[in-house]
């Protein structure tokens, strides 16, 4: 029954049901309930610009935390430095996640596979120790605290709101992607490379364009954080926040977006909620991990369509043989 | 085995759903008091973390749990030693557990970031670690502190000078953040308005492994050098520079830190003779107050000496609870909370000795210099060598003067002797 | 002239350590295309069982084989059970011994506690040496003189042994390995234990050095991977060139340009990317 939900215009009733739901949530929960959920939001945002790399293109980079951080260090320092405007603060921080992006992409695009994990990790690396050591801008260890919201988004319930309402602009951008000739483009590179150039495709442009996209979007994310914590500081910006993007979609599924949001949301509540019953959150944390790797490396929007198409299978063969059993019964019963 | 998964994924989903709807309840109820602990319980200030949460057994052995007629209740969160999960706990344990005061925080960054929090929640924050500028410059309503970073190092500076007056040019090494340059700015202010001559200042990052770079830039021609340790520094540093032959080269004192209790055992011979300073005397030092403090404690952490890490949310629990008396228990009236705490002032009691408000938000109390010496059986320990009473964060200077410079940084005081 | 010669030295002695650290990272990279995030907590459990293998046997050789051996054995047993699930899930391998890094510090955690710990090594090493005017620390030599004897081991095993040639293969291409009657399966799991054995050596090494602590192990893990980057993955005479250059960088670095200090690290090994991705003497990629 839930798998009839997930197909057709099932799906996009699922997905009012879910925006109706997210849209009520602070109508009945606390006050730290709606904070840890727009965790998850602003998280969502990073899972699915993500995914558009890792899970439709085949690009698994292992350093989103630069253009993440890149986007939030920019808007913490104007806001707080310079005391720019919200709306100015947004436009740097993005424009230098996008540069930063530019570049980065550059050297990384040289390589694929492996190699392009571990460049993109160096490469994030590379901002954390800016972020670490250049004291004069970024404020090294303290990092930059003090970042004020707008009045008009000053609450915790009307950021949740604001908040909310790019979450579910982004996801409705990258949904028409991904269905567009583009989108099917990047599936296509995601199965076969050689394929792809061999159909006169300019393979290298493509990717370097999501890659731009993803990095946008991370930046964005960025932003978002820092005026959500009115706080930026370098393990922000660290190996684990380049970690917990990719365990979001690997959870969720990659190659579903709303696997990413699902893996953002659950990955974000593990995280605030496990330290409230026990203190070994390392190690829960260790086991979720290691579990989804090992069981469900589809994730879970991947279990289920796996599911779905298994009991597809075997509806489709039980007709065939009710068929065959039926003509053979006729025949049987002369 | 995929239904398995699946029962499981279900039960997940219906786990997070639960959890969501969960916490409920915007309603303020009266019932206990509830204090917010702010502390690292894990990453590279754990161990400071383990020790204060003794002190707070300590602290509930001697003070009991019922404050004013009503109970008291604690609630204790780690923030992994990151500044930003700091400001992620203190903001759960204001709005989640409806906590009435936060007291903590252990990085002075992590101090100057939870600030804003309690004037944009309306709830006391009492700051433990020492950033300078938030009882100087960057006050704000709804938060108090327990000490300023250079509010010993000015005594430091003052008895080095009395002292040893041949040491006069100085070397200056510290870790790179608040912390660091506040001590280090309080030494050489009064080092400096004494005659003394800072020729070098070096920061090296907190989590720096091998010292060996900076060890090699030390000025030959000085004659002392003023070192604080933060964190993993005190078990590195000192063994490197021993092993370089520095120690009987100059003459080094520095912030209590580089010597605490915590490290004490740990850091051996290394540390031997080493001079410093800080609001606490040692585990060893002989008041009645602080024996009965150091009996407690080592209760409860396996027979291990307390140090200021301790002490000091020891003695802030102590000031919250004379602030909550002195209000009679109505802590639901923040702003009369606040006012009381600004205003506490216990003189017995406490293992550090007094402690008065000064008005600014901060406290005036004793300055402990201390050294470290061996006993028979080998234990290390902190002799006291001279104890400055009611130090003010602004030392001998008038309020209005010392405010009116910046605060202290990286480049405040500037060196003028350098290089 | 001391002030170079000291820094000079510090640089190499560190550089030293880094190789110990880094050319387990690299061959377990150059020949199972696996990059191993565990692998600086590797190093760092080492140095705890080092420090408890000293403390109750008093014996600090026995220390540095203990740890190495123990380590191995850690490695050895992730890599059977887990990673070789995983063949050909580049990114699930990765995740994975992420899974491991955080097991790992909570173990530590559970085990040894959260309080830094130090290490005490032999007094027969741990003395200020002169050489004329020129002071230095004799257990940094000694870590140069370990350093050293490790990689002529290491020499020796790749080009004087048959089972060197075949990791030598498997580093060149694993098909072709594979094709040519290389027990790949073996390979991969001696390489790892092999990898992880220096990790575990290198952390007891480090103990009296650098103290233990918790959280070192992703402090120093950056170091390892600009190694492995810069003197190209799988590479032993890469390894070596690559420590002694980050070694010697890093401490000019932070003498010279102490705000950019991780940049100053960072940026070569960008550059390297940049021009030429697989380091200088990795196999083209």
């Amino acid at each position: 029954m839930i798998f009839e939900l997930l197909r057709g215009r099932g799906r996009v009733a699922v997905a009012v049901a879910a925006l109706v739901f997210f849209a009520v949530y602070p109508w009945f929960a606390s006050r730290f309930m709606i904070t840890v959920l727009v965790q998850c939001l602003i998280m969502a945002i990073l899972a699915m610009s993500l995914d558009l790399m890792v899970g439709y293109t085949g690009m698994a980079s292992l350093g989103h935390a630069a253009y993440f951080g890149s986007g939030a260090y920019a808007a913490a320092i104007v806001s707080v430095t310079y005391k720019a405007s919200f709306p100015e603060a947004l436009a740097v921080g993005l424009i230098v996640a996008v540069a930063v992006t530019a570049v980065f992409a550059l050297v990384a695009l040289r390589a694929t596979g492996v190699y392009f994990l571990m460049i993109t990790f160096a490469l994030a690396m590379l901002i954390w120790g800016l972020a670490y050591r250049w004291n004069s801008m970024t404020g090294g260890e303290n990092g930059i605290a003090g970042v004020q919201r707008p009045s008009f988004i000053a609450g915790t319930t009307t950021f949740y709101y604001f908040v909310l309402a790019i979450a579910a602009a982004v996801f409705v951008f990258f949904g028409v992607l991904v269905r567009s000739s583009f989108g099917r483009t990047l599936v296509g590179i995601r199965e076969s490379e050689s394929r792809m150039r061999t159909l006169g495709y300019n393979v290298w442009l493509h990717k370097y364009i999501v890659f731009l996209i993803s990095g946008l979007f991370s930046g964005l994310a960025g932003v978002l954080w820092v005026f959500y914590d009115s706080l930026v500081a370098p393990p922000l910006v660290d190996l684990s926040t380049s970690f917990d993007a990719l365990l979001m979609v690997s959870v969720g599924g990659g190659g579903t977006l709303v696997g990413a949001v699902l893996g953002a949301v659950i990955v974000k509540m593990l995280e605030n909620l496990v330290n409230l019953v026990t203190d070994r959150w390392l190690t829960v944390v260790a086991l979720v991990y290691i579990t989804v790797v090992l069981l469900a490396p589809q994730g879970i929007i991947g279990l289920l369509r796996d599911l779905m198409a298994r009991r597809e299978m075997n509806r489709a063969a039980l007709e065939v043989a009710g068929r065959a059993n039926a003509s053979a019964g006729k025949e049987g019963s002369k | 085995m995929k239904r398995a998964l699946v029962g499981l994924t279900v039960l997940a989903t219906a786990l997070v759903l639960g959890l969501v709807l969960a916490p409920r309840g915007d309603a303020a109820e009266k019932g206990p008091i509830r204090i917010g602990l702010l502390t690292s319980k894990t990453g590279v200030l754990a161990i400071h973390g383990t020790h204060q949460m003794a002190a707070v057994e300590a602290f509930k052995d001697k003070y009991g749990t019922t404050v004013a007629g009503r109970k008291v209740e604690f609630y204790p969160e780690d923030d992994q030693s990151k500044v930003p999960l700091g400001v992620t706990k203190v903001r759960k344990l204001i709005t989640g557990d409806k906590v009435h005061i936060v007291m903590g925080g252990l990085f002075a960054s992590t101090g100057y970031a939870i600030a804003p929090l309690g004037d944009q929640y309306q709830t006391p924050i009492f700051v433990w670690s020492c950033p300078d500028d938030l009882s100087q410059r960057k006050r704000y309503k709804f938060v108090v502190k327990y000490f300023s970073c250079s509010q010993p190092q000015h005594a430091m500076a003052h008895w080095l000078r009395k002292n040893k007056p041949q040491v006069k040019k100085v070397i200056i090494f510290g870790p790179d953040y608040a912390f660091g340059y506040e001590s280090s700015g309080g030494f050489q202010k009064v080092f400096e308005d004494m005659g003394g001559q800072v020729v070098q200042k070096i920061y090296a990052p907190i989590n720096t492994v091998d010292y060996g770079p900076y060890i090699g830039q030390f000025r030959k021609d000085a004659e002392g050098m003023f070192v604080t340790l933060a964190g993993p520094q005190a078990l590195r540093f000192p063994k490197q520079y021993q092993q370089a032959g520095l120690r009987d080269k100059y003459v080094l004192v520095g912030n209590g830190t580089n010597t605490d209790e915590f490290a004490l055992a740990a850091q051996g011979e290394d540390v031997l003779g080493w001079i410093t300073a800080h609001i606490y005397g040692g585990a060893a030092y002989p008041s009645q107050d602080n024996q009965e403090f150091v009996r407690n404690f080592k209760k409860h952490l396996g027979n291990k000496d307390p140090g200021y890490y301790a002490e000091g949310y020891y003695g802030a629990l102590v000031l919250i609870y004379k602030a909550i008396e002195a209000i009679k228990g109505d802590v639901e009236n923040k702003a009369k909370f606040m006012e009381a705490l600004g205003r506490t002032k216990v003189t017995e009691g406490m293992p550090g000795g007094p402690k008065v408000s000064d008005g600014y938000g901060n406290l005036n109390t004793n300055v402990y210099i201390r050294d470290v010496r061996k006993e028979a059986s080998g234990k290390l320990y902190h002799h006291v060598l001279h104890v400055y009473e009611n130090v003010s964060q602004f030392w001998s200077y008038r309020p209005e003067e010392f405010l009116k410079q910046a605060v202290y940084d990286k480049d405040f005081p500037p060196c003028k002797f350098c290089k | 002239m001391n002030y170079w010669l000291t820094q000079l030295f510090n640089g190499f002695s560190y550089g030293a350590l880094i190789f110990l650290l880094a050319m387990g990272l690299s061959l377990i990279f150059g020949v199972m295309q696996v990059i191993n995030v565990t692998h600086g907590t590797y190093f760092l459990v080492g140095t705890y069982i080092g420090l408890s293998i000293l403390t109750w046997t008093g014996n600090f050789y026995l220390a540095i084989l203990g740890g190495g051996l123990v380590i191995a054995l850690v490695g050895i047993f992730i890599e059977r059970f887990f990673l070789r699930r995983l063949r050909g899930n580049d990114l699930g391998q990765v995740l994975i011994t992420f899974g491991f890094v955080l097991l790992l510090q909570d173990a530590i955690l559970l085990i040894w506690g959260p309080d830094p710990k130090l290490m005490g090594e032999p007094k027969s090493i741990s003395f200020t040496a002169h050489i004329g005017s020129f002071t230095f620390p004799s257990y940094r030599l000694f870590v140069i003189v370990v350093a050293a004897a490790v990689a002529a081991g290491l020499w020796l095993f790749e080009n004087k042994t048959k089972f060197g040639s075949a990791v030598r293969a498997a580093v060149d291409d694993v098909e072709m390995a594979s094709g040519m009657g290389v027990n790949v399966p073996l390979v991969f799991t001696v390489v790892f234990g092999l990898g992880s054995f220096l990790a575990g050596l290198g952390g007891v090494l480090s103990g009296p050095w650098l103290g233990l602590q918790y959280g070192l192990d992703l402090e120093i893990l950056p170091y390892a991977f600009v190694v492995v980057i810069v003197g190209g993955m799988g590479s032993l005479k890469g390894a070596i060139l690559a420590s002694l250059l980050v070694g010697l960088v890093d401490n000019f670095g932070k003498g010279f340009f102490p705000d950019l200090a991780y940049f100053t690290l960072f940026l070569p090994m960008a550059v390297i990317l940049a021009v030429r991705p697989q380091g200088l003497f990795g196999r083209t990629l």
